[in-house]
């Protein structure tokens, strides 16, 4: 949908490797784009399913298997994303699709080292792109330490818009009144309504949309201002003073990198001698402990603070579930755990055991589909419990939208234009703002607005 | 199965038929021939379209199609499209009964190619016409032509695809399946265009030419002569015609792949070389068997040879063109016909049957039981190309096969009652599951199925459809779990 905003972009011929949870879903993805969708994989029970379900073509078989490849019909592709678990099998399948002429090709790894190596250039060797799915997770976490409370939290417009999910408390400071009460306020000059979810329906709000409890709220706006709006609207959700993370491994170890950069104490747990002197030599502020997690006398040690996140990224599911049920015992506000198996997930979720699960695909679908839309559409999200996409279009000059204020566009219901950059500078699409041609303007829309968008955007 | 769903398909399947016999109908009457020919033509088409229109209209906004709709709309689709073009074969007086019209149009839209008519050149050109495009839709498949013209949303088009594609694998050539329908419509009408210029070039009347193009594709055998190909007396174009017979018989995505540039798949098919490697083998022993029969009336070896090609090829693509009267055969050289009978033409390919894919798996099964049973520890893999072959597949083609041949043996003992003899009623059942068209017998190729009663003749269409639609599609519908919403 998302990439035929400007002119109708021509249908891709995408291959697929590996057919499990991600591939699944960036099949879906593509099949729903109007693309010719081919995915291989060696597991004949999940092709068969994926068969059953989508438009697509299945090669049984290892994706870097060259004749394999072949059988696919390889050099046919325009796009090559290679998302098994295995980081050699999905780089060699994007090497041998650019040695077959695929134009572009994306490899998932779950290795920062192949990320992290400056000598050896993936792009010449035909991989254009490196998703390191561990840097997908721990950004997603990252978001959702920094802003607590947060249901979901994704990136635009080079993360210079923030879109945040929150849910309407009791004490809420907007419950029972409409944006029209806030008026003079001078943060909805700055902060932009995208959705509300009440129960299964997602409405886009309008002046007169009344908050209720339980509702959930997504907004948009600059890091900055959101950061001021949480703190007017959920006063009660402080900012985190430390974080605990258990498991040093890749998704552990990125984390705590990135929470360098912020003002948390961070504290890093890791069972594993060497892996443990890896973890501190590679890290700045961050305390690193060897020790096991669950160990009572670990938690301990660290001694009790108000306002800890706790983060459980150890190679274990069962370990990272017990871990975070132990450390809100001993105070954490806020748990997060790595979660692999889709039946844990469920349980998880319905028995209300953790603040969070680290759903290790959505995050990376994400960063592969802003690479795959990249062309005309910089950017575009999915967040887990939105229907509906965040998208970006460019206006190109003479586009009917251009040089028209927000307000006498005629827009199609159930799209709301959320943000545009323009020269560097993030303008809120308040209704008095004019859109000019050149505009990088992020929209939401929900699923039975796109085919409007996609007429307006491609007469 | 969602009724809503499955007859808003039906409709736009009824809008093609209607839309097809309006053209025949216009044909008839651009030839000058009678009123009441082309006139049959033109109501029945317009009365199709009217259904149709009221069809759609009641069934707007339809749910997306799950699997058992797909089955649904193939199953019921075929048996509406087939009384649809019935109508005009009654109406014109061709056909004495309904139910006689609709084994004729079944006939044709099974690409069976079994007729009741006895007089074909005192029918008028629009009907005859008409007889041949019923197999041209069929042969293809009108569902997937209904894919591949119309915008169906994918995953409906797919069902349709996996249940009218006959065949044990349903590979595609195209990622989406609009595209793949779109493609092998494409190298199928192709194909038809090609040997209607090589029919016309050998001096085949432009009529002639085009119905016998559309039969030949098909592997359906209509002839627009009672005499069938023999009309013609012309070794070339027989021949040209064995060429196109086998190319009808052979997978046609493997056709697609040769037109891109790729031969390489198309000579290493396994189940192409089993194909014509049976072709020639039966083309050499029928030869053999008949020069013997017939050395002592001093029949020329050409002679014999040129009627032993034809015949095997067009029963073996279970095509049913005639060159001859194969029922003055020795028992022998007949017994070779009735083997070629079961085993049909490649999987997707127009040509009916087992399938060759399905007989080289039983056979290499069977073998591997044998050496089994000398050999126990022996581990030796069933391959179909070289895909190995899971118990899983391996038990559904054999299943596959079983049931063929029980619901033949069912059949025949339906027909033994209804038939003078019993080679004529096993002979009609073999040759109408398998979509072949003349049997032996009372229903052998100089002779029409118009003598057997009509309940004779409902059985055999219904075993016609079972046969096309390779059996789980028409079954289907007869067990409750498919009524359930």
């Amino acid at each position: 949908m998302g990439g035929q905003f400007e002119g109708k972009e021509k249908s891709m011929r995408i291959l697929i490797i590996g057919g499990g949870q991600t591939g699944a879903h960036l099949a879906e993805k593509f099949c729903e784009d109007d693309h010719d969708v081919v995915v291989v994989d060696s597991d004949e029970e999940a092709l068969a399913e994926l068969d059953t379900h989508l438009d697509l073509m299945t090669v049984h078989g290892n994706g870097a298997d060259p004749s394999v490849l072949e059988e696919a019909d390889i050099e046919r592709a325009d796009l090559l994303v290679a998302v098994t678990d295995r980081d050699d099998t999905n780089i060699l399948a994007c090497i041998f699709a650019r040695a077959r002429g695929v134009g572009r090709t994306v490899a998932r790894v779950s290795s920062s080292s192949y990320s992290a190596s400056r000598h050896i250039h993936f792009e010449r060797l035909g991989v254009d792109r490196l998703v390191n799915q561990y840097d997908e997770y721990a950004r997603d976490l990252y978001n959702v330490l920094r802003l607590p409370g947060s249901i979901e939290v994704a990136d635009l417009l080079d993360n210079r818009v923030m879109v945040v999910g929150m849910s309407v408390h009791m004490d809420s400071p907007l419950l029972g009144y409409s944006l029209k009460n806030f008026a003079s306020r001078e943060w909805l000059r700055k902060i932009r309504f995208v959705a509300v979810v009440r129960g299964d329906d997602v409405m886009t709000p309008h002046g007169d949309t009344t908050f209720l409890v339980g509702d959930d709220v997504y907004f948009a706006g600059e890091p900055d201002d959101i950061a001021d709006f949480m703190q007017w609207a959920w006063p009660e959700h402080k900012r985190f003073q430390r974080v605990v993370i258990a498991g040093g491994g890749e998704l552990g170890l990125q984390l705590a990198r990135m929470l360098e950069r912020s003002r948390m104490q961070i504290v890093l747990i890791e069972q594993d001698e060497d892996r443990a002197d890896l973890c501190s030599a590679e890290l700045n502020r961050t305390l690193v402990i060897k020790g096991d997690a669950l160990d009572q006398e670990t938690l301990a040690g660290i001694g009790e603070a108000e306002d800890m996140a706790y983060v459980a990224s150890t190679g274990s599911d069962e370990h990272n579930i017990i871990g975070c049920l132990v450390a809100e015992k001993y105070g954490a506000r806020f748990t997060a755990a790595q979660v692999g198996k889709k039946e844990y997930i469920g349980i998880v979720n319905q028995l209300r055991l953790l603040d969070r699960i680290v759903d290790p695909h959505l995050a990376m679908i994400n960063s592969i589909l802003h690479f795959v839309r990249g062309k005309n559409v910089q950017a575009a999200a999915i967040l887990a419990r939105l229907p509906g996409e965040l998208i970006e279009l460019k206006l190109s000059p003479g586009h009917k939208w251009a040089g028209k204020a927000i307000q006498d566009l005629q827009i199609p219901d159930g799209v709301i234009i959320v943000s545009a950059l323009r020269g560097g500078q993030v303008r809120t699409a308040t209704g008095d703002l004019a859109l000019a041609a050149g505009d990088r303007v992020v929209a939401y829309c929900l699923p039975a607005a796109m085919p409007k968008m996609e007429a307006l955007f491609s007469a | 199965m969602n009724f809503k769903s499955v007859f808003h398909v039906i409709a736009w399947l009824l809008a093609v038929v209607g839309a097809l016999m309006g053209g025949c109908g216009l044909v008839s009457f651009l030839h000058g021939e009678p009123a009441a020919a082309w006139q049959a033509l033109a109501g029945s088409s317009a009365g199709t379209l009217a259904a149709a229109a009221v069809l759609w209209v009641l069934t707007r906004s339809p749910r997306e199609l799950s699997r058992r709709d797909g089955l649904g709309v193939v199953a019921f689709g075929w048996l509406l499209a087939g009384m649809a073009g019935a109508v005009p074969f009654y109406l014109a007086g061709a056909a004495e009964t309904p139910v006689a019209a609709l084994f004729e149009t079944i006939s044709g839209m099974t690409t069976t190619g079994a007729t009741v008519l006895t007089n074909l050149e005192a029918l008028p050109k629009g009907l005859l016409l008409w007889r041949a495009l019923t197999q041209f839709i069929g042969g293809m498949g009108v569902l997937i032509l209904v894919v591949a013209i119309l915008p169906f949303a994918g995953v409906g088009g797919m069902q349709l695809y996996r249940a009218e594609m006959p065949g044990p694998s349903k590979d595609r050539i195209e990622p989406r399946v609009a595209s793949t329908a779109k493609m092998l419509w494409g190298v199928y009408i192709l194909l038809t265009g090609v040997l209607l210029l090589l029919l016309r070039a050998l001096g085949v009347s432009w009529f002639d030419a085009v119905c016998h193009a559309l039969t030949t594709m098909a592997t359906g055998g209509f002839s627009t002569h009672t005499a069938s190909i023999a009309a013609f007396d012309s070794a070339a174009v027989e021949g040209v015609l064995i060429v196109f017979m086998l190319l009808a018989g052979i997978n046609f995505s493997l056709h697609y792949r040769a037109l891109r540039g790729e031969f390489a798949p198309w000579w290493r098919d396994g189940e192409v070389r089993f194909l014509l490697g049976v072709f020639a083998g039966a083309t050499l022993l029928g030869t053999g068997l008949l020069h013997h029969a017939r050395a002592a009336a001093g029949a020329p070896w050409g002679g014999t040879l040129r009627e032993a090609a034809f015949t095997c090829a067009s029963i073996m693509t279970t095509t049913g063109y005639t060159t001859g009267d194969y029922d003055q055969w020795p028992a022998a050289a007949k017994a070779i016909l009735v083997l070629l009978m079961f085993m049909g033409g490649c999987a997707g390919s127009t040509a009916g049957g087992i399938k060759v894919g399905r007989i080289q798996v039983m056979l290499k099964a069977v073998t591997r039981e044998v050496r089994l049973f000398m050999q126990p520890q022996a581990v030796i893999p069933v391959r179909m190309g070289r895909k190995f072959l899971g118990d899983e597949i391996l038990l559904a083609i054999l299943s596959f096969v079983a049931l063929f041949l029980f619901l033949m043996l069912v059949g025949v003992l339906a027909m033994i009652p209804l038939t003078p003899d019993i080679q004529t009623a096993a002979s009609s059942v073999i040759t109408c599951m398998g979509n072949v068209g003349p049997g032996f017998a009372a229903v052998g190729p100089t002779l029409t199925f118009a003598e057997l009663p009509d309940l004779g003749k409902a059985i055999l269409t219904l075993l016609m459809l079972v046969g096309r639609l390779e059996l789980y599609t028409v079954l289907a519908i007869f067990m409750p779990a498919f009524w359930r919403k």
